[in-house]
């Protein structure tokens, strides 16, 4: 009885994995994960925290009466009927994503009421495809036990909805998240499937980074990043002129990241140096007069700790008066910060650790997720299907320095497997090497970018690719230990014999 | 019978009773409607801001705040059939911004005519009927410019498109200025003009030579005849401003003996640092200068239904904080649109009793608008001094001008040492006896758990003397920091250093076996080669 049992479970285990892959698992469970939270009504998102004019008017939408701030998503948009005299107060490539959702909701729901679920959708779809291929290129070519638990755990770490929430807004983070897993996947794949449309596979890398660094001002220093994971393509190039295609891939990264650094509007710039000034250099310090004075700025300005440059109520002077940008802006740029925090570097470590502490916490706390009217308070948290983010968020410790060891000791760990994979003449382990080293610039230098350039304003959102590159290289870490590639790359016939 | 009578008896001693209740209660209600408890209604046609309509409607009212009148405004388009009555408005007044958008309301125009209380029409639009209970004829004049004089001085006025005049006016008309053209082919004209219970101004500033006849015409208008002097104000002073250079300005007008205000914003946060320390040292510094000290109010970010409160919080942590440090204000300084927003005024204003209203900034953000204007005990008009500097009297700089209102004549808090030196020549340049607090002002300003008092000279702080710059004050600490209790954060301080301690311990075993493994490999290498 418990033989056939046992053996009913074997054949049914194995019309299952001949039928259903790991990455079809994941897509399908992702799809029902996200697409519940997304889509059926009462949909979920996450509300306006003041910065969705900026998507919302420059791509022909305007707010309906009774528009909710902060504490309620808004359902639905209006479509602008009339010229759009709106120009983009950034340079992005946002506006493509949502001019596409504009679009479809035209051809399929109005001409004049836009739903927000069009926006979740340009955002879903591309999602599930950049599921399909993490999954696959994390599994590939297993169907064992532990690809399907790898399967699982992508789905646990990538359909969090702390992550899916955001399909549902106007922020430029879902781009940047479907984004980076197709990067992610499509340098991977070209390194451990070499016959997987690697033409195909190569120009989705470079486009979908290059889309990543023009989605959001502070992605330019991506640039630097994504070209060190890069360099890794080199090993799999086979001809002279691939390396020159790779070269040039490079060069419209780099260009990409300058373009959009150039960019960046005066307003961004002045805010931003406000920000870095009053939630950076004045913050956790004790009294800061006497620092501002002997850097050569008036000591008075030291009053103006944790200020906002947009004022959440009230406040002695406008920020944007010409007296705060002549004494405080024009003087303090961004030399006299780094300059500052060199000569107070257990400031610098104190807002390092604040930014540590922040990076695995992915929920957007400060607006709420439900729609109004759906017997749910203002700026109520979705409680759904966020194991990974609370228990990230609430484990992951605090201490820049522990990122700075765990990032040595990453590197140390693919270095091995590097260095085992060159004396082989094994391309894998090298090109997994520089992404991982690529993805550990983004985790450790961005947090430090971010403290620079806009103190601790804004930290959760800054930060947004850190905790996404910190759960890729971590994915990849555990799916090698589970495929015995962390060390050297098999060969196909030993792969055969495991 | 008997009993029939007494049951009318007793039926009449009720009605008699009630009646005489309910008479009380009315008369009551006319004896509250009567006092000086009436508003003005501000009837004004559109907010045009290419004449800066804005400013011209925020003149009016702090105009009337001013001369102590409570004003309620209201757009023509608005305004509601039967509103303005007798016996609910003392007075009216018609402010037209756009001549060229011709809006009309009958039945504003109707009420208006029925009105028997004041009415002042200004600006452009003034109807046959009104200009009969002025008792003068219309005379309409395009594109002309004028000069506008009185008593001595007069000032050129900007290029006027189309103005309407009054001609044919009676004896017992008060007139205030005269306009006078540069040609000869135009009569000189008044510009302000009381005939009995109706005045008439063709146009209005809110600044400059101008506005001080307007001011003195509504004055006539409401029956006010007292003349003040200006009060000398260092306005766009706050927390970040050069405090050498504002000691160093405090100091000359001292040794010119000229008194001043400074009307200063303050910060309620950060109080410990030695930057609110030097600030509020100089301030106290001031005052000891025959200087006074009025608190601005912040500037609005953006409200929500919190404001209010957020704002009365704020108001008392400034207040406080100000006060252990010897810095007492004697009043409170706002833009004016906070006198028509009912937060802002029962949370910022009205702890004062006296007033300085500002002009308006660039963009007004309201938390509770109501447009009622209130007043208070003192309110002052603030003036630019600049707006005045372009008036002459034939021989020097302006001379003696005649205030009607309460006025604060303005200037800003200068950015550099040339611009102390130019403020200073300035205000040394006008020949006009200042107001000085330490001889007139009396004034009274409330903190949750403070009140404080100046009284000629003399600093209060809940009634007890202050002898300024010499002896510390002990208030109550505001607003003690509260600490956050973090539940496991003890736990986390110490989990850093037990991963560190961890990780470091890893590495090393790491890099040992890393090194071990090698050799292994290497030695089985080397020993498979030597048994072959």
């Amino acid at each position: 009885m418990g033989h056939i049992l046992k053996s009913g479970i074997v054949a049914a285990w194995r019309w299952f994995t001949r039928h259903v892959s790991p990455a079809a698992l994941a897509t399908v469970l992702a799809a029902g994960i996200a697409g519940w939270l997304i889509f059926v009504p009462p949909f979920h998102g996450l509300a306006d925290n003041g910065d969705f004019y900026r998507a919302i008017f420059v791509n022909g939408l305007y707010k309906l009466k009774g528009y909710h701030m902060l504490g309620y998503i808004n359902p639905q948009l209006g479509i602008m009927r009339y010229f759009n005299e709106t120009h983009a107060a950034v340079f992005s490539s946002q506006p493509l994503f949502v001019r596409l959702a504009v679009g479809l909701n035209k051809l399929f729901y109005s001409r004049t009421v836009f739903d927000l679920r069009f926006m979740g959708l340009v955002y879903y779809l591309p999602y599930l495809g950049a599921i399909y291929l993490l999954t696959s290129a994390l599994t590939h070519p297993f169907r064992r036990l532990r690809s399907y638990f790898l399967a699982l755990l992508v789905v646990f770490i990538f359909a969090d909805s702390s992550f899916t929430l955001y399909f549902n807004s106007f922020f430029a983070e879902p781009g940047m998240l479907v984004l980076a897993l197709y990067a992610f996947a499509a340098i991977i794949l070209l390194g451990r499937r070499p016959d997987f449309h690697p033409r195909w596979m190569t120009l989705l890398y470079f486009v979908s980074v290059m889309f990543l660094i023009a989605n959001k001002q502070q992605n330019a220093p991506l640039a630097l990043s994504y070209v060190v994971a890069s360099l890794g393509l080199f090993m799999v190039c086979r001809h002279r002129y691939q390396a020159l295609l790779v070269v040039a891939g490079m060069a419209g990264i780099l260009v990409t990241g300058v373009l959009t650094y150039t960019l960046i509007t005066k307003q961004f710039n002045d805010i931003n140096q406000y920000q870095a000034v009053t939630h950076g250099v004045l913050l956790h310090t004790g009294d800061p007069s006497r620092k501002l004075k002997k850097q050569g700025v008036s000591e008075q300005f030291a009053l103006m700790s944790a200020q906002d440059y947009y004022p959440k109520n009230f406040a002695a002077i406008s920020p944007s008066s010409d007296y705060v940008h002549r004494h405080l802006n024009q003087k303090t740029g961004f030399g006299w910060i780094v300059r500052y925090y060199l000569n107070h570097p257990k400031q610098f470590r104190t807002l390092l650790d604040v930014a540590a502490g922040d990076m695995m916490i992915t929920q957007v706390k400060a607006v709420g997720d439900y729609q109004a009217g759906t017997g749910h308070q203002a700026g109520e948290q979705v409680t759904y299907f966020t194991g990974f983010s609370a228990v990230a968020g609430a484990f992951f410790p605090q201490k820049f320095a522990f990122d700075l060891l765990l990032a040595v000791a990453l590197v140390i760990v693919f270095g091995v497997g590097a260095y085992n994979d060159w004396k082989a003449r094994q391309p894998m382990g090298v090109l997994r090497f520089f992404l991982v080293v690529g993805l550990l610039t983004i985790f450790i230098f961005v947090p430090i970018i971010s403290i620079i350039g806009d103190g601790d304003a804004d930290l959760a959102k800054h930060l947004f690719m850190v905790p996404v590159s910190l759960d890729l290289i971590l994915l990849t870490f555990v799916a090698d230990i589970l495929n015995h590639r962390l060390w050297h790359t098999p060969t196909a016939e030993q792969e055969a014999d495991a | 019978m008997r009993r029939k009578r007494r049951i009318t008896l007793w039926g009449l001693l009720l009605l008699l009773v009630v009646g005489g209740g309910l008479a009380s209660q009315s008369t009551s209600a006319v004896a509250a409607t009567t006092t000086a408890d009436r508003r003005v209604l501000i009837v004004y046609d559109a907010i045009n801001p290419t004449v800066s309509g804005q400013k011209k409607l925020a003149a009016v009212q702090r105009l009337l705040a001013s001369l102590n009148v409570k004003t309620q405004t209201e757009r023509l388009s608005d305004y509601q059939a039967g509103q303005l009555t007798t016996r609910r408005y003392q007075g009216v007044v018609t402010l037209n911004n756009w001549e060229q958008g011709r809006l009309h309301n009958t039945a504003f125009v109707r009420d208006r005519n029925r009105f028997t209380g004041r009415q002042l029409h200004i600006g452009s639009g003034l109807s046959a009927q009104e200009a009969h209970r002025l008792g003068a004829t219309r005379q309409r004049v395009y594109h002309q410019q004028f000069v506008l004089h009185d008593g001595g001085n007069w000032q050129l006025l900007p290029f006027s498109t189309d103005l309407t005049l009054l001609n044919g006016l009676s004896r017992h008309t008060q007139t205030f200025g005269t306009l006078r053209t540069q040609g000869a082919g135009l009569a000189p004209h008044a510009y302000g003009v009381v005939h009995g219970k109706s005045a008439y101004l063709p146009y209005l500033t809110a600044d400059g030579f101008s506005l001080t006849v307007a001011s003195r015409t509504l004055a006539a208008l409401f029956g006010q005849s007292r003349t003040n002097c200006p009060l000398l104000t260092i306005t766009g002073v706050t927390p970040y401003t050069n405090l050498a250079r504002l000691r160093r300005l405090g100091q000359r007008l001292y040794q010119a003996g000229i008194p001043f205000a400074v009307s200063t914003t303050s910060v309620a946060d950060n109080t410990t640092f030695r930057a609110f320390k030097r600030f509020a040292q100089t301030l106290s510094e001031l005052e000891t200068e025959n200087g006074v000290i009025f608190l601005q109010a912040p500037v609005v970010g953006a409200t929500n239904r919190q404001s209010g409160q957020l704002l009365e919080q704020l108001m008392v942590g400034q207040l406080n904080q100000l006060g252990q440090r010897q810095v007492l204000p004697v009043g409170i300084s706002a833009p004016a649109y906070w006198n028509q927003d009912r937060a802002f005024r029962r949370h910022g204003l009205q702890r004062a009793t006296n007033v300085l209203l500002l002009p308006n900034p660039a963009t007004t953000t309201f938390a509770k608008q109501d447009n009622l204007g209130t007043t208070f005990t003192q309110t002052w008009y603030g003036l630019p001094l600049r707006s005045l500097q372009t008036v002459e009297n034939g021989h020097h700089a302006p001379g003696d001008l005649s205030w009607a209102v309460p006025t604060a004549l303005t200037v800003p808090m200068p950015d550099s040492a040339k611009g102390l030196t130019a403020t200073f020549k300035q205000v040394t340049g006008l020949t006009t006896r200042w107001y000085d607090p330490s001889q007139q002002l009396t004034s009274r300003l409330t903190s949750a758990s403070a009140t404080f008092r100046y009284d000629h000279g003399s600093y209060f702080l809940n009634g007890r003397e202050i002898d300024v710059g010499n002896s510390t004050v002990a208030l109550p600490r505001f607003n003690p920091r509260r600490k956050n209790h973090v539940a496991l954060k003890g736990y986390f301080r110490v989990q850093g250093w037990i991963l560190w301690i961890f990780f470091t311990i890893v590495l090393v075993i790491l890099v040992i076996f890393i090194i071990l493994g090698r050799r292994i490999y290497r030695r089985m290498f080397f020993q498979n080669s030597k048994r072959r």
